[in-house]
């Protein structure tokens, strides 16, 4: 062997050795067919680095920086949620002011909708009409998805200066869009699809931060109560459960003391188990009347920020921020609460979006 | 006749001066900052040198070249302190030996004006124009004058001359961007009083473009929203009632408008980011210079007002809209005692009182707190024999009722040979950072349960002196390391917002180099100087299991950053090359950087200036021509925050 083949070999044994384990080294993307999850990294506020991660289940590998890969550029400032609808790919990021369309197959952004002041989270109504929450504009913004352009707004202002209604998260039943109204707000919205009006409005526990419907055709709002030296106040925090048929409250689960804040209200497939976060991850079926006593998943030394369950199989997966300025984890979970494994994504993964 | 025509062509000087304040007249021709070259100065031994304390003081090459710029650039250009900056204009603060912007403290003749809320001041805000002497502590020296500084201070002074005649100086710039600077001073001198008036005004519409890579497609853009108005004035009367006592008057009024500008990635609706800065410092000082006693009691008045917006153009809706007023009342008493021929003490006490109110409008949250600040420190310094100096100080703190633990600081001076200026020093100390204000009572998130970061800090350095009436050089070696507890960061919690919290523990070692060197041959000066640091800080906890941040580089800290200026001047002309190197940066914690957004990358900035004084009966006039960045290099100091490519400025400058 002469001395210039080997600096050759051991130049590349240690490229090999320097290669990253937890990722893959991507070099091209391409899911069309493959069923997994998005993983969507918030990053940090005014830092411009959020990424998206993507799990592929067949392989179970998971793949990092996917946006980047494969349109050059991170995401942008504080990526907020996701939704697919139609084969399209919704990412709402926050702080940048605009909803990136991607291709869910293979990452690359087809559009973007811009001109936002805070985009929060979209609902698609049908092909043709979607919505978007906003944390300040105190506005839905309407839009066309085929067209992939800005259509209107629904005013939601009511010159409250504290109480802006602040637009977070929306589901639907029959006809109507239930909004929750999370910032220095106790209000769920109520939009008609139909006529893009507000029709109506329910008073729950201060600051709802997010809400589902279940298989019963129950609303279940979570609200963390605000927090202490608020000018709003701060009341306990409260799970909430509405009758999306009359829109009246018929069942209210306070939280043991001031001190619980809990977030990221998720249902499993069949609409039948909630899931929250309160410090560690708590289970219940729709049909309980009370909060579960003990958490179905403990902290042990994690920092759980956010919260998934898979429609199809039901799994859990939770996001670690761990510092907030590191690469976070995600874990999997059995629908049971044991630990399956864990994958690093990018910084503070904020949201999933499954792909079927 | 002659005296008329002297003084027309004064008068058109002074015309040409104006004539940038007023930039309808020019062509809009965009250039920026500042340059004025002044004369090399060969350095001078200064007696501090032979003490154990690890100070470097800004000679009068760094202040004159750079004038018309603020000290934020003045010490990233001519020290070893690191300037995290979000952009040209904006906020800008200190980071020495890769401490915290809170661990820098900033005296103003001796007086702290850190923000009692944020821990930290706007280096930005200052412009070298205002100050005559700069003078930095690092480390465990620092204690000499204040406690808390961990990293070191900063300290800023004004003096009179009372060897100069009456005169003054206007100087104007137009520079990239449209960037307009006019600045002037006005001494005038009695034999028992003296006094010196500075003033100027700068704008910048500051929109200088850069490629855009944080959209899809890549666009070429100017920054947005970037523009500012800064003006100032600072009035000194200095009263000589006997020959050894020296009264004195400071006022100082500062006033800043700046729109920040938003992300790269911004996309969305108008939207407007402000920061409007109301600045009042006054002071009256007593200086006593006895044989063998010598004091000095100061006593100040601050009032700061920031007011900080955040609006979208829609509904002209804000966001966040606060005001920020702290009103302060600092007072000093220095005493200095010579007991016999190589002993002398010093004692000081300090006593500031803080009222502070913040309010946010739009969720009417806010705090108004007040504080007392006490701390006392007693210095003993002995020439041991004619090549060993050594001095130990103690400084207590007391913060309302909270007594913090004594504060030690131990040194020794050795001058190695007998024939050569080659001295080691070495000191140690323990020092504490009590938390801001905001840190302990901001809504929401402030904790009033923070507990003050404690350091222990060694340094140990060589300073060596060479050189005669046409060669000289000095350079100064330093090694240090410094251990820092209960380092306070803000982190979210379970409520959404952040808090901060002690979590770290923090480990800073490295060196500093120094260098200045320089030639005289008749009118010809030739100079090299640079510094460079070497700097390691660490962090050493971590609380998960999968953090990966322990031993890893803090965030935004450089590990090596360097500058060199080389010039030389003949007959008037002057030309002076600058390089500013700075090294590769991590925005994650665990110095991660899989893609290229999420770590700084190092660069190397070129800058140049040509200038020519002419010596005139009356009065000096200068021109100076400045390109900056030459080479165009597209850099960040500030993740997502794009800095100037290559610049330009020309100045005119009149003194008399």
């Amino acid at each position: 062997m002469t001395s210039k083949t080997f600096i050759v070999i051991v130049i590349i044994a240690l490229l090999i050795i320097s290669c990253d384990d937890d990722a893959e080294n991507i070099t091209g993307l391409d899911f069309s067919g493959s069923n997994g999850v998005f993983i969507v990294n918030e990053g940090n506020y005014t830092y411009d680095n959020a990424s998206l991660s993507f799990l592929e289940f067949s392989s179970q590998k998971i793949y990092n920086g996917i946006f980047f890969t494969a349109n050059g550029t991170n995401l942008g400032d504080v990526a907020h949620s996701m939704l697919i609808y139609n084969n399209k790919g919704y990412i709402i990021v926050n702080n940048s002011g605009k909803i990136i369309i991607i291709d869910p197959d293979t990452g690359i952004m087809v559009e973007k909708l811009t001109g936002l002041i805070s985009p929060r989270y979209v609902y698609n109504v049908n092909k043709t009409k979607g919505y978007i929450s906003d944390l300040y504009s105190m506005k839905i913004t309407m839009f066309d998805p085929e067209q992939n352009a800005l259509t209107g707004f629904i005013t939601v202002q009511n010159n409250n200066p504290i109480n802006q209604h602040s637009t977070e998260q929306m589901t639907g039943y029959n006809e109507f869009v239930f909004i929750a109204c999370w910032s220095f707000d106790n209000q769920i919205l109520v939009l008609d699809s139909l006529t893009d009006l507000i029709v109506d409005s329910i008073t729950v526990t201060k600051q709802p931060n997010s809400i589902v419907l279940d298989c019963l055709h129950k609303l279940w709002i979570l609200s963390d109560g605000g927090f202490p030296g608020s000018a709003y106040g701060q009341e306990i925090a409260a799970l909430t459960r509405i009758d999306a048929e009359t829109r009246s409250v018929d069942l209210v689960l306070p939280f043991p003391s001031l001190s619980d804040s809990p977030v990221d209200l998720v249902i499993n497939g069949s609409a039948d188990t909630l899931y929250f976060i309160n410090n560690g991850i708590y289970r219940m079926s729709v049909t309980d009347q009370k909060l579960p006593d003990k958490p179905s998943i403990v902290v042990r030394n994690e920092n759980f920020y956010s919260l998934a369950v898979d429609p199809v199989t039901s799994i859990i997966y939770a996001g670690d921020a761990i510092d907030y300025q590191q690469n976070g984890l995600i874990y999997r979970f059995s629908p049971n609460g044991e630990l399956i494994d864990s994958f690093r994504v990018g910084i503070n993964p904020g949201s999933f979006c499954f792909k079927y | 006749m002659k005296n008329f025509k002297r003084h027309k062509i004064k008068y058109s000087f002074f015309l040409i001066f104006l004539l940038p304040a007023f930039p309808g007249i020019i062509l809009s021709q965009s250039i920026s900052d500042t340059i004025h070259i002044r004369e090399v100065t060969i350095v001078q031994k200064d007696l501090l040198r032979e003490s154990a304390v690890t100070l470097s003081k800004m000679d009068s090459f760094a202040l004159g070249v750079t004038s018309k710029r603020n000290i934020s650039e003045l010490l990233s250009q001519h020290s070893n302190v690191y300037i995290k900056s979000t952009g040209r204009g904006t906020l800008s603060t200190a980071s020495i030996r890769g401490t915290g912007a809170g661990h820098a403290q900033v005296l103003w003749n001796e007086i702290p004006i850190n923000s009692p809320m944020l821990g930290q001041v706007d280096l930005s805000q200052i412009p070298v124009c205002f100050l005559d002497e700069i003078t930095i502590y690092s480390g465990g020296s620092s204690l000499y004058q204040a406690s808390g500084a961990l990293g070191g201070i900063i300290s800023i002074e004004n003096r009179p001359e009372w060897d100069k005649e009456t005169g003054g100086s206007l100087s104007s710039e137009i520079a990239s961007y449209s960037t307009y600077n006019l600045s002037g001073r006005l001494n005038i001198n009695r034999i028992k009083w003296t006094s010196k008036s500075r003033a100027y005004i700068n704008r910048s519409l500051n929109d200088y473009p850069y490629l855009n890579t944080h959209v899809v497609p890549n666009t070429n853009e100017k920054l947005h929203n970037g523009e500012w108005t800064k003006s100032g004035l600072l009035q000194e009367i200095y009263f000589r009632i006997k020959s050894t006592d020296q009264f004195s008057f400071r006022l100082m009024c500062q006033h800043t408008d700046r729109n920040l500008p938003q992300p790269m990635s911004y996309e969305g609706a108008e939207r407007k980011e402000y920061q409007e800065d109301r600045n009042l410092f006054a002071g009256l000082s007593w200086k006593h210079f006895g044989q063998s006693n010598q004091f000095e009691f100061s006593t100040a008045w601050i009032d700061n007002n920031l007011k900080y917006g955040l609006k979208s153009a829609e509904w002209d809706l804000y966001r966040i809209r606060s005001d920020g007023h702290e009103k302060c009342i600092m007072n000093r008493f220095h005493y200095t005692r010579q007991l016999g021929l190589k002993n002398k003490l010093n004692m000081q006490i300090r006593f500031n009182r803080y009222d502070v109110n913040m309010y946010e409008q739009i969720s009417s949250d806010g705090y108004k707190a007040k504080r007392s600040d006490l701390s006392t420190m007693l210095n003993i310094s002995r020439e041991m024999s004619d090549r060993i100096n050594a001095y130990m100080l103690f400084r207590n703190n007391l913060v309302d009722a909270h007594r913090m633990p004594v504060m030690p600081s131990l040194g020794v001076a050795v001058r190695v040979l007998k024939e050569n200026e080659l001295w080691l020093k070495s000191n140690i100390s323990r020092n504490y950072h009590f938390p801001g204000l905001n840190d302990l009572y901001w809504i929401p998130g402030g904790n009033p349960n923070l507990k003050p970061e404690e350091s222990y800090t060694a340094d140990l350095s060589a300073d060596l002196m060479l050189g005669n009436d046409f060669i000289s050089f000095s350079s100064v070696l330093t090694g240090f390391v410094s251990r820092i507890d209960n380092w306070i960061l803000w982190k979210p919690t379970q409520y959404g917002y952040w808090s901060p919290e002690n979590i770290a523990l923090v480990l800073s070692r490295g060196m500093e180099f120094s260098f200045k060197s320089s030639a005289s041959f008749g009118f010809c000066n030739i100079m090299l100087r640079g510094n460079y640091s070497l700097c390691r800080t660490t962090n050493e906890n971590s609380v998960y299991a999968a953090d990966r941040s322990k031993g890893k580089q803090l965030i935004y800290i450089p590990v090596h950053t360097a500058n060199i200026h080389s010039g030389i001047s003949y007959n008037g002309f002057s030309v002076n090359y600058s390089l500013f190197i700075t090294g590769k940066r991590f925005t994650q914690s665990s110095n991660e950087d899989a893609f290229y957004q999420n770590a700084l990358n190092k660069y190397l900035l070129n800058d140049f200036i040509l200038g020519k004084e002419i010596d005139m009966q009356d009065f000096n006039a200068g021109i100076y021509v400045g390109i900056y960045n030459i080479f165009n290099t597209s850099y960040q100091v500030i993740l997502s925050r794009p800095m100037p490519g290559r610049n330009y400025s020309l100045a005119l400058e009149l003194s008399f």
